[in-house]
């Protein structure tokens, strides 16, 4: 069930980035759990996820990233799971 | 320079020892801008040594330059365009001067002229100048793109312009790339190669590691300039080196992470301890960091970290300030909030707005505060700092220090709320928002009284609200009376110290009488503003009290004591602050003042340079009342100079600018053009217009309660003249009978509107419109009543030295005053005022032949000799003249000795008894 994406509603999304990072970054990254796994050829990529506020929250967390430099390889919304 | 600009934000990073030349990307950057690509782009993620090479290259290549480090604060247009046109003024070469008096005052602005003004500027200069937007990512303003887009589309060759950024903007990159102009210089460029990676770590401290290593340290690292230099930095300390490559490659964190962490490890704990405490600061000097640390080794410690190279950046040539790397910062903070509770860290952030506070920097002072998350701190410095903020012309920066407090704070603290409210007048804001602001103050309570903040007494509170309405009903309602009424009470309770918010409630006074005719009061206002200015030194307000005395003197006939007033402001306030390089917002307005009086004198030349000073410096005043008054008189003097033309297309090319004042625009071309080409029925396109159309407040028993005599006022006076003239014209072209019926009723009209202007001691205008009465009595034929009208006219005029409203109203007035010589009225100014005529308006010779023009004057002394002559007779000496009329002492000169040949005198002494002879110079 596709839920209409506007600018100010929560939404849970689910964000790749290349390397490792640890559970430690969480706060930074406005309380996202960070997990790591692995790919096919065993570099490490780290992956957030969690709710997000609104969509200025959701592009401060990516400026961050950016920030850090850290290599960005996906963003997805996630379907809201039900209450 | 304004000390609220932060400096280092504008000064270049001094250049640094490089362990790596990277030669290939300086010339690429290099040729691509000597080439004519206007745009250079360094575009790539944090650590890749943007900012570096752009130094370097400007060392290189050694062209004049502009830096301008970026922030998030720089979002605001005004604040973007000021930091950027005070890093262009850094060059030295002259560069956005008007722009930057602009931008300190509060009348409206569009950053397209300004901008237009900057172009122009750097165009004169020819040589490359190179401006450095550096961290361009923290920019994100959509009006801020459009601007720069703007200036790049129309930049001259010579402007160079790089943008060094973490993500690309839009700046029309696809568009420029297309069109070869641009150079770009991105991550791939950037990273070391293999080979450069080596150079790097061999040259670190002579690190003697074998080829694998280092292949793995490049591999791991991926090239990355910040983090090899950070493995560097780990493997100096480090006995074996082959160990920590190994565990770093086979490690799959975040590289910065990892390394950092190892970085911070091998430091003794009080280094890494000041690391993390001084890592909330955005900039740091020795007695900052000594306050967050409560320690005193900050100098120690800030040049031992500066030797590192990675850790640190000085900000200036001077080593005072420096800041970390913005990547670096971030890691530190990250850990420091990982290693200190909260509480701490807003103890930290609570400390460096102390300290900021102290030292005079009240912008990041709020910024730590809300850190802290102590908002009650962050509206005491508000209500501290607020009010003189706005009235020092930065009623932006103190909006934006506004918009971060919550607004139920804003609203219990009624003195912030009334600040707000001169903030929102200040900026221009909608007056239902200034309004909103200012019940808000009057019903706000202190809900917690704090410590930092006194209780503002209520009466002070309202003394602020009754001033902003005064403005808001003057501006906005155009209700001059409740505006003065509204001042009293506003008055009342300001104590005698607070000169600013005097003098703003008495120019909202002044230019309220003046809406309401009301010289003497009008008057009374602005002379108590002069005096007030003296003592609180503030520009602005003494140039408009002073602007408007010259103004009031003029409409009452007084030129010279309007000219004097012009001069006095030049010699005392705008000479020598222009000197300085200090901004002199309102400096236009004078110029023209005096431009205009020079131009009634008939004085062109002189007016030519003050109303051209005049314009330039009022171009970024788009569409202001002055700015249109200068045009208006530029446009009379290219009428003097017989270029009727070229006035008229001078009003065309203006008249985008003069919004609100087409009808103004309009009418003068019209009359105009009636000089040029003569009466034409399509002049007058309005068919049914009469007599009933002018004047219509002069019809209720020839009484008028006000009369409008400021700017607005001055402009519909002169559309009605116009008509006036359209009229007789319209009239002379008729029959007879048609002539007496239209002219009769309006001699009459005119003779009332006389009467009232008279009442309202309107000299200047009594003198123009009794000039038409007459011109309408001899177009009737009535030259007995004609004369008599011109005499007083005459009468009154002569103390002023008027000139051009008569040669302006061209054939008919020489005879008019011709015959008036004949009959022996005033034959002197007479006689004076028909040789200013040109030749060809002048009656046949043989009329002027029986009215024994004196031969001495038919080449008659100008009023600027006089002036210079009345000063002679009071004994000065040339130099003194020279300062005390504000030209050159060449000038004086050059009027004393062609004022002798005119006189055929050899000596002072002579000239000035040879004045009084001839009546030129009365005797006592």
């Amino acid at each position: 069930m596709q839920e209409s994406i506007g600018l100010d509603r929560p939404a849970k999304y689910r964000i790749e980035v290349r390397g490792r990072l640890n559970e430690s970054w969480s706060d930074w990254f406005g309380g996202m759990t960070i997990g790591v796994e692995r790919t096919s050829d065993g570099s490490a990529v780290s992956v957030m996820t969690g709710v997000i506020h609104d969509q200025a929250a959701l592009h401060g967390l990516l400026r961050r990233i950016q920030d850090l430099g850290l290599p960005l390889i996906r963003v997805e919304r996630m379907a809201d799971e039900p209450e | 320079m304004d000390q609220d600009l932060i400096i280092t934000k504008i000064q270049a990073p001094p250049l640094r020892p490089q362990l790596v030349q990277r030669p290939r990307l300086i010339h690429q950057l290099d040729k691509g801008l000597r080439r004519g690509c206007g745009l250079a782009l360094v575009s790539a993620p944090a650590g890749f040594g943007k900012t570096t090479l752009v130094r370097q290259w400007l060392h290189e290549t050694g062209c004049t330059f502009a830096w301008f480090s970026c922030d998030e604060e720089d979002n605001d247009p005004f604040r973007f365009w000021r930091y950027l046109t005070a890093a262009l003024q850094t060059t030295g070469k002259g560069v956005g001067g008007a722009v930057e008096s602009a931008l300190c005052s509060p009348e409206p602005l569009q950053l397209e002229a300004l901008i237009a003004i900057l172009i122009n500027d750097i165009t004169t200069l020819q040589t490359p100048v190179a401006l450095i937007l550096d961290d361009f990512q923290t920019v994100n303003a959509a009006p801020i793109y459009r601007s720069l887009n703007l200036l790049l589309d129309h930049a001259p060759p010579n402007l160079w312009i790089v943008v060094i950024t973490r993500a690309d903007p839009p700046l029309s990159l696809g568009r420029r790339r297309a069109g070869m102009n641009l150079v770009e210089i991105r991550a791939a460029d950037m990273r070391f190669t293999n080979e450069e990676a080596t150079r790097f770590l061999q040259a670190s401290a002579g690190l003697d590691l074998s080829s694998e290593a280092i292949d793995e340290l490049h591999k791991r690292t991926e090239g990355w300039v910040v983090g090899l230099q950070l493995a560097a930095l780990s493997l100096q300390r480090r006995e074996d080196k082959l160990r920590f490559v190994r565990s770093f490659a086979g490690d799959d964190s975040f590289v910065m992470d990892y390394l950092v962490e190892e970085v911070l490890q091998q430091q003794p704990p009080h280094v890494r301890d000041f690391l993390l405490q001084t890592s909330i600061l955005g900039r740091m000097c020795a007695s900052l960091c000594d306050a967050l640390t409560g320690r005193n080794d900050g100098q120690l410690m800030l040049s031992s970290l500066v030797q590192s190279n990675i850790f640190l950046e000085p900000l200036d040539n001077c080593r005072v300030w420096c800041r970390y790397h913005r990547l670096f910062s971030e890691l530190l903070r990250h850990r420091l909030h990982l290693s200190m509770g909260l509480e701490q860290v807003m103890f930290l952030h609570r400390r460096a707005s102390e300290w900021f506070e102290r030292n005079g920097y009240v912008s990041e002072a709020i910024a730590h505060s809300l850190e802290a998350d102590d908002i009650a701190r962050a509206a005491d410095l508000v209500e501290r700092y607020g009010l003189a903020m706005v009235f020092r012309c930065g009623a932006i920066v103190m909006s934006s220090w506004m918009k971060r407090l919550p607004e139920d704070i804003i609203r219990s603290r009624p003195l912030l709320c009334a600040i707000h409210a001169w903030g929102l007048l200040f900026a221009l804001a909608p007056p239902e928002l200034v309004e909103n602001r200012l019940t808000d103050a009057e019903n706000g309570r202190h809900v917690v009284p704090d410590e930092g903040s006194g209780d503002v007494p209520r009466n002070e509170i309202l003394s602020h609200v009754a001033t902003i309405r005064s403005y808001l009903a003057r501006i906005y309602a155009k209700d001059p009376k409740a505006a003065i009424e509204l001042s009293f009470p506003a008055l009342g309770h300001f104590s005698e110290s607070s000169h600013y918010l005097r003098s703003a409630v008495l120019i909202n006074r002044g230019l309220s009488y003046l809406m309401l005719g009301n010289i003497a009061e009008s008057k009374r206002a602005f002379i108590e503003v002069e005096e007030l200015t003296q003592a609180s030194g503030n520009y602005y307000f003494a140039l408009i009290s002073l602007h408007r005395q010259a103004y009031i003197a003029s409409r009452q006939g007084r030129l010279h004591e309007a000219a004097s007033i012009c001069r006095k402001a030049l010699r005392t306030i705008i000479v020598p602050a222009l000197r300085k390089g200090e901004p002199v917002p309102f400096a236009g307005a004078i110029y023209v003042q005096l431009g205009s009086v020079l131009l009634e004198w008939n004085d062109l030349e002189e007016a030519e340079r003050a109303l051209t000073k005049g314009l330039e410096l009022l171009r970024p005043y788009r569409g202001t009342r002055i700015q249109v008054e200068g045009h208006a008189a530029y446009a009379r003097l290219k009428q003097a100079r017989g270029d009727l033309a070229g006035a008229i297309n001078l009003l065309e090319q203006a008249k985008p600018l003069w919004h609100g004042a087409e009808p103004y625009a309009r009418s003068m071309q019209t009359r105009l053009r009636l000089l040029h080409e003569g009466y034409d029925p399509t002049l007058l396109d309005l068919d049914e217009v009469g007599v009933k159309e002018l004047w219509p407040d002069s019809e209720h028993d020839g009484q008028a309660e006000a009369i409008d005599i400021d700017i607005e006022g001055g402009w519909r006076h002169a559309e009605q003249l116009n008509l006036v003239r359209l009229l007789i014209a319209k009239a002379r072209a008729s029959s007879a009978v048609q002539r007496d019926a239209e002219l009769g009723p309006l001699i009459s009209s005119l003779e009332r509107r006389i009467q009232i202007v008279r009442e309202f001691g309107l000299a200047a205008w009594t003198q123009e419109l009794l000039l038409q009465k007459a011109l309408a009595l001899s177009a009737m034929g009535d030259f007995i009543q004609a004369l008599a009208s011109l005499k007083r006219a005459l009468a009154q005029a002569q103390s002023g030295g008027y000139t051009r409203i008569f040669v302006d109203e061209g054939p008919p007035m020489a005879r008019l005053l011709s015959w008036a010589f004949e009959k022996g009225a005033m034959p002197k100014y007479t006689a004076r005022l028909l040789a200013a005529f040109p030749k060809s308006e002048l009656p046949p010779e043989e009329d002027l032949g029986d009215l024994g023009l004196q031969p001495e004057l038919c080449d008659p002394v100008s009023m600027r000799e006089i002036e210079v002559l009345e000063l002679i007779a009071e004994g000065l000496s040339n130099q003194q003249i020279a300062e005390r009329l504000v030209i050159s002492l060449g000038t004086v000169k050059v009027h004393t000795h062609n004022m002798f040949g005119k006189l055929r005198v050899h000596s002072r002494t002579q000239a000035v008894a040879k004045a009084k002879a001839l009546g030129i110079l009365s005797s006592p």
